[in-house]
This record gives structure tokens, C-alpha cells and sequence, in this order.
């Protein structure tokens, strides 16, 4: 190893470092002594061991029904985006398509222009979806960005390959059915992980289209636990808290939600990471 | 709008056949679908005993919706941007005053007559209450906290500290109390001996030091003054200089925050704090576990240079004024505007008040004859094993500032208090020096419209030169050009607005 190699690797030891320890801090604070975390000492190991603050998450009504709530989402609403991205892409892909360049240049422009927040509430108000799911899985269901990542994966997959399966009498479903989708795990792989965090993460919809608290996702309870109290605590209208205990856990509170929070995504990503690494093109064109 | 117009008819019908089947054909109560702010530890559900029995007593149907307060603002400028109100609406008036000139509410004045419980609070609060009309009309109903544990801005210091380092009596003038943070610093050089949440120092500490960072209604002079273009605040700045050059003053105060001043207190590394008293319950919670000893105890009302002695209670907390700036104003597009009056309304009356504050009579508490017991088991419960004792209890029964409540009594709080705390409430509550402390003042929208600007600047200016005079990086000799360049920026037009609203508002 040179100098370059040594400097490398501590450049990205730093990276790994600053990625990795706010997920260990949250951690460990959320599994130490209260008093501990209130003065300041837990820093690099837990101090005592306390799993009080999950036992309140997993006893709080709430938390768990709008837990349900954001897997639904996230599961039925990326469903959507799925069909509807691949749907819309393959056919842009198309050299055959005719008005090809006059759709692209429809939904390109919906990337720069839009209607803003009013517009849009008034929208789907007027559609009749306010407080449905349906508000919040159908006004995004196709981000043109990602339809524009798998339109130009589509475009490289080899002219050849569709002409072969046309001559073995393939239509165009069976072509995308069984030849364009099985070679594009990749990039379903990929914009699955985008369109699943975008859901999980997602509050903003919910926020201005929901108004029935059983329909809340977990970001929108996550707010309310962990900003509002901090915000809580700046104000004076609020301020005063006479509780015995609440500072305490306070800090624990907020850190054990955000670690169950996150955990789905840091549990699916190791599975879907296999298919960003394969290179799915290899030997798929000979000569 | 016809689309509109049509969605709804077929919502209401479908609402109405689902309707039809669940009760059989019942009579239907008139909807009222109230949004307001959701606490932490406050889930706001129809499930709450309280919620339920308003909608029985008033025969309406309430349909709650509950927003996290962070978010919550841009939820209400959007149905405020598409017209799309609930028909009653909470938030701060500062937030709402924007509307008012929009037409977006309704003005209650034009319906005093429906409202015989609210008038009859406002009148019984008279000078306090004029103070939140706008242009003499009043748009919201106030919420109101009546018998509240009294807390503010105000001197703690360490006891065991103050003991170890000879003095048998606590400071009673900010000479004093100089002294004692040098004694301390002496004691134990590795303490930083006062510590901050930020800049809040400025208007914390700076009230009862006789001036303020911002507007404010000086007693002394009896008008509003934009504080930090007098000489008072020249002083104020020399004290904290001088505490902050002898190594007194957190040297980071600027940047702390309230977990890093928590842990300052909570370690034992500083022994003094200027601010909202009634997080001492939690300091000592912790402190206390360590050293029985080692106890947060207010201190009188120190004396200021100017020989006026003067501490700042929060709105809503009882002692100065019952008003919170917490409001709930009825949407112009309240279909049942009569249904929604005589709710607020009884919100005000003596029922209703009771109903928001304890509960259910018999239920949840019970009087004999004037004295308000409570479910002790109940207390204990929630003493043992909540996170948040008193907002969850609250929160059990569907009572408090957190809930539905226009008028409520926050008795109930002390007994969610330990000894040390009702200790220091009640030394509070008895303090001789209360001067009355206006925060609360409704400027019409032309006003609100000519200061926003002003304000802002002047606020920059305050923030980041009081930093450098405290720090000594601009010597206060330049007091006064810091002063001129305050007026420059329109604080004496901040200073005029605000006196005329004020004259206004005494002669309404």
C-alpha cells in the first residue's frame, strides 16, 4: 500500500464513522440509564441497561397503528409506482413509438413546472380523495425522475434481444414480460428501495390530505414525539413540565423511536443490495 | 364549483346512509369538526370521557383533527389559502391575527348576545381581555387558566452551594448576586457557575434586570419602550459583560441549547440559572438522586440597579394574567354557526369549566361541599408509572390546556407535584415584588403589517450586537451609535405603533 491507498482508506474510515456513530449513539442512549443520559455521560458506551423507553413505544396504541399504517402505505403505494413507472417507461424506451419525443418532452416538464401546494390541495380535493389512502398513494404514483432512470436502462437493453424474441413470436407484453423485466432486476431493485423510503419517510402528504388521526403514518407521530418536544420545551406556554420522569426518558424516548423507525429499512437493505452490485448484462449479447 | 358542490352531496349522502344504519334513524346532531395542535403526551380522541359527554350535553357530533405542532402551520395557512377551514380552529393569535383583515373568522362582538358565559369572562378580566381585541373587535375565544401554579423567569440557585461557600443568606440585588457567582467561581474554579439556554438570557434575566431585548411595557415609565435603545440596557449589557469576562457566564452561551444546559445543571458543573423556574422539578429530579442535598431553591426577586424589584410571570399562568395566548376562532364557512357559538360558549360557563378541568362529577372527582377531591389511585397510577404524569392523566380524561377546553381550572397539577416543587410554587405565589407583566397586545392589521418589517431588522441588529458588547468584541462605549442605529432602523416607530395600540386598548 502507497500513501494514496493509506490516505484513502482513513479518508473513508472518517466517512464510515461519521455514517455509523449517530446510529450507535441513538443506540446505546436508548438503552441507558436515564439520569445517565440526562448528564451527559453516555458518549461512547451504554451506560446501565434500561429498555423502558421500547417498552413504552410498543405499549403506545398510536405508535403501533400508525406503524401499520406507514407499511400499508408503503407497501400498497410503491406496489403503484412500480406498475405505473415500469408501464410508462417501457413504452417511451421504444424506438417504434411514434410522438415518442413529444411524451418525453410532456414529462420532462411536469419536472420543472408544477402546480405548487395550493393547486395541488385543491386538486385532490376536488377529486374527492381528501383523508383516503388514496391521497396518498395515487398524486405521486409516478416520480418522472425515476421513470427517466428506468426508460434509459430499458433503452440499453440490446435492440437484438427484441428482435429475437419477435421472430420467436413474441408481442410486445410477452417481449416485456419475459425478456425486458427478468433482465431489469437491477433497476426494479433500485427504484423499489427509492419509491419504500420515499413512502416510509413520506409525512408531508399526510399531513396536508389527512385529517383522521387513524390514518396517520409513523412520520407524522414521529414529529409529533420527537420535534414537538423540543419545541415544547422552547416555548413558555408549555414549558412547564411537572412530571417526575418525563425528562428522563425524554431523550431515550425520542432515540428508541427513531431506532424503530429505521429498522425495516436497515433490515431490507442488505437483501435488496445484492442487485446493485450484479452486473445483470454479462453475457446476455454474444458476438 | 359545481364539481365541488356535487363531490360533497354525494359525500353527505353516502355520510348519511351510513348514518342511517348504524343508529337507526336518529335524529341527526348538528357537526362541528374542530383542528387544534396534538401535545406529545396528549392523544386527542373521541375515546375521552370529556369529549364524549360535550357531545351528549350539546347534542352535537364533534370530528376532531389533531396535527403535530411542528407542522401544524402549514396545515393552517393551506386551508387558510383554499378557504377550507374546520368550523372552529386553534392555534396562538399572533399566528391568526394575519387573517383577521382576510375575513376568514368570525367576529364574535357582532354576537355577544349568544354568548352570555363568554362575555361575562371577558368583562371579569376587563383591561386584560381589550388587550387581545383588534381594532376594538374581538375574534377569538381566549384560553383562559384559572387558579394555575404561578411560574416564570426567575433566580435558582444551588442551596448546598450557597451554604458551602459561607453566605447564610441568598442575594437579594444583582449586586449581590455577582458576588455570589465570584464566590462560587472561588469555590470551585473548574464550575462555570451561571449557565444559559442561548440568548434567551436577554429577555429571561433582562426583564427583572429592568430592561427587555425586544418591545415591552416598562412599569417604571408606564408605556411600551423598545428596551435595548435606553440606557438601561447599556447596564444590563455591562453586568453580563462583566460576568461573562470573569469566566460567571457560560463562555458558550451564545450556542447552548436546553440539553446542553440540562446537563451543565444536572452534572453538578454550574450552580445557578435565570430562567423558566419550573424546570427545576426536573433538574433536582436528577441532581437529587445523587445528593439529597443538592437542591435548586428559588430566590427572591432581586433588586435591580434601578431600584425597582420586578419578576416575570407567564401568560396563563394565573398570577398576572388567566389568558394564554392560546385562541380558538369559528370559521366564516361554519355551516352550523349557532351550534358552534353555543359550544364555545358553554366552554366559558361554570359547567362547562368544571366538565374541561376535572372531569366527570362523581366520576372523576367530586366535591364536597367547595373542596375538589380527586381520584387518588387514579394520581398514584399515573405518579408511578407514566412518563409524563399530569399531561397523561390529562390526557386519560380528555381535560386541560390540551384539550377541548376554553375556561379550565389547573388545580389538579399540584397534585402531580412533589414537596419540593409545591415548595417552590408556593414561594412564588407569595412574592411581594409581582409586577404586572403585559405580553398580550392585539395590533390591527395595517399596524402588524407596518412593524413585521421594522422588527425584523431591529431584532437582527439587538441579537448579534448585545453578543458583541457581552463579549467585549465592541467596546460599549459605542453604546450609543448602537442605540442611534437601533432608531435608524425604525425602533422608535415599533415604540409609537405599539403606545397608541396600547391607549387604544384602554379605551375601547
Amino acid at each position: 500500500m502507497n500513501w494514496f491507498d493509506w490516505l484513502n482508506c482513513l479518508i473513508m474510515l472518517a466517512v464510515v464513522i461519521t455514517v455509523i456513530y449517530p446510529l450507535y449513539y441513538c443506540t446505546i442512549v436508548s438503552i441507558s440509564d436515564g439520569m445517565a443520559v440526562t448528564r451527559g455521560e453516555v458518549l461512547w458506551k451504554p451506560i446501565g441497561f434500561d429498555l423502558s423507553a421500547y417498552k413504552t413505544v410498543f405499549s403506545n396504541d398510536q405508535i403501533l397503528r400508525s406503524y401499520g399504517n406507514t407499511l400499508f402505505y408503503t407497501l400498497l403505494g410503491t406496489s403503484i409506482n412500480m406498475v405505473m413507472t415500469l408501464l410508462c417507461a417501457y413504452p417511451l424506451s421504444r424506438p417504434g413509438l411514434k410522438g415518442r419525443r413529444l411524451f418525453n418532452f410532456m414529462f420532462m416538464l411536469t419536472m420543472f413546472i408544477n402546480g405548487g401546494m395550493i393547486p395541488m390541495y385543491l386538486q385532490v380535493k376536488n377529486l374527492g380523495l381528501l383523508d383516503s389512502v388514496w391521497a396518498i398513494v395515487l398524486p405521486g404514483a409516478i416520480s418522472t425522475y425515476n421513470m427517466i432512470i428506468m426508460r434509459t436502462f430499458f433503452s440499453t437493453i440490446p435492440e437484438e434481444l427484441h428482435e429475437a424474441a419477435h421472430i420467436d413470436g413474441a408481442g410486445h407484453f410477452q417481449t416485456f414480460l419475459i425478456i425486458v423485466l427478468p433482465l431489469s432486476q437491477t433497476i426494479i431493485a433500485t427504484l423499489i428501495l427509492f419509491y419504500a423510503v420515499g413512502h416510509w419517510n413520506g409525512y408531508l402528504s399526510a399531513l396536508l390530505y389527512l385529517s383522521d388521526s387513524a390514518k396517520m403514518p409513523l412520520q407524522m407521530i414521529i414529529r409529533k414525539m420527537v420535534i414537538d418536544s423540543d419545541i415544547a420545551s422552547m416555548t413558555t406556554s408549555n414549558a412547564a413540565s411537572a412530571s417526575t420522569e418525563m425528562l428522563i426518558t425524554e431523550t431515550k424516548l425520542k432515540y428508541a423511536i427513531v431506532i424503530v423507525s429505521i429498522l425495516p429499512a436497515v433490515v431490507i437493505y442488505p437483501f435488496l443490495q445484492k442487485y446493485f452490485v450484479n452486473g445483470v448484462m454479462i453475457g446476455s449479447v454474444k458476438g | 364549483m359545481k364539481f365541488t358542490k356535487k363531490t360533497l352531496s354525494l359525500l353527505l349522502a353516502a355520510a348519511m346512509t351510513l348514518g342511517l344504519c348504524a343508529c337507526g334513524g336518529q335524529t341527526e346532531n348538528p357537526v362541528l369538526t374542530i383542528e387544534r395542535t396534538e401535545h406529545a403526551s396528549f392523544t386527542y380522541s373521541k375515546e375521552q370521557p370529556v369529549i364524549a359527554e360535550l357531545e351528549k350535553r350539546l347534542g352535537v357530533d364533534i370530528q376532531l383533527e389533531a396535527y403535530p405542532g411542528a407542522d401544524y402551520n402549514t396545515k393552517l395557512k393551506l386551508q387558510l389559502g383554499t378557504n377550507d377551514l374546520p368550523d372552529i380552529v386553534f392555534s396562538t393569535y399572533t399566528n391568526l391575527a394575519d387573517y383577521v383583515p382576510q375575513d376568514m373568522f368570525v367576529n364574535l362582538s357582532e354576537h355577544m348576545d349568544k354568548l352570555p358565559n363568554y362575555k361575562a369572562t371577558l368583562e371579569k378580566y376587563g383591561e386584560l381581555a381589550n388587550a387581545f381585541r383588534v381594532d376594538g373587535d374581538m375574534y377569538w375565544f381566549i384560553m383562559t387558566a384559572e387558579n394555575a401554579p404561578a411560574y416564570g423567569n426567575f433566580p435558582m440557585v444551588r442551596q448546598d452551594i450557597l451554604k458551602a461557600i459561607n453566605q447564610d443568606k441568598a442575594p437579594d440585588n444583582f449586586e449581590e448576586l455577582y458576588e455570589m457567582l465570584k464566590a462560587m467561581k472561588e469555590y470551585d474554579p473548574d464550575c462555570i457557575p451561571m449557565v444559559t439556554r442561548g440568548e434567551d438570557v436577554l429577555w429571561r434575566m433582562g426583564y427583572s434586570f429592568g430592561t427587555y431585548n425586544d418591545i415591552y411595557y416598562e412599569p417604571d415609565e408606564g408605556k411600551y419602550q423598545y428596551g435595548p435603545m435606553y440606557d438601561r440596557y447599556k447596564t444590563f449589557m455591562e453586568y453580563l459583560n462583566r460576568l461573562y469576562t470573569e469566566g460567571l457566564l457560560d463562555p458558550d452561551f451564545a450556542s447552548s441549547n436546553k440539553s446542553i444546559w440540562m446537563e451543565y445543571l444536572t452534572s453538578g458543573k454550574s450552580y445557578f440559572f435565570f430562567e423558566n423556574g419550573s424546570f427545576a422539578t426536573d433538574i433536582n429530579l436528577v441532581t437529587t438522586a445523587q445528593d439529597p442535598e443538592a437542591l435548586f431553591v428559588p430566590m427572591t426577586t432581586l433588586e435591580n440597579y434601578f431600584g425597582s424589584r420586578r419578576a416575570m410571570f407567564f401568560e396563563g399562568s394565573g398570577v398576572i394574567s388567566p389568558f394564554r395566548n392560546d385562541v380558538w376562532v369559528i370559521s366564516k364557512n361554519c355551516k352550523n354557526l349557532d351550534a358552534a357559538l353555543a359550544f364555545m360558549d358553554y366552554l366559558y360557563s361554570e359547567e362547562g369549566a368544571r366538565l374541561c378541568s376535572w372531569g366527570i362529577e362523581g366520576e372523576h372527582y367530586t366535591d364536597e361541599n367547595g373542596t375538589i377531591k380527586f381520584d387518588q389511585e387514579k394520581i398514584d397510577w399515573y405518579l408511578n408509572n407514566a412518563n409524563d404524569p399530569y399531561r397523561e392523566y390529562c390526557n386519560e380524561i380528555g381535560v386541560g390546556c390540551l384539550a377541548l377546553a376554553g375556561r379550565f381550572y389547573d388545580d389538579a397539577w399540584y397534585e402531580f407535584m412533589d414537596e419540593n416543587s409545591k415548595d417552590m410554587y408556593a414561594f412564588w405565589l407569595s412574592d411581594e415584588n409581582i409586577t404586572p407583566y403585559s405580553y398580550t397586545l392585539c395590533l390591527s392589521a395595517e399596524d402588524t403589517a407596518a412593524v413585521t418589517d421594522i422588527m425584523t431588522a431591529c431584532k437582527t441588529l439587538v441579537s448579534t450586537e448585545s453578543l458583541k458588547f457581552i463579549m467585549g468584541t465592541r467596546p460599549l462605549d459605542e453604546f450609543d451609535d448602537f442605540a442611534a442605529e437601533l432608531k435608524k432602523a425604525g425602533a422608535d416607530k415599533i415604540e409609537e405603533i405599539y403606545n397608541n395600540a396600547y391607549q387604544a386598548s384602554l379605551n375601547p
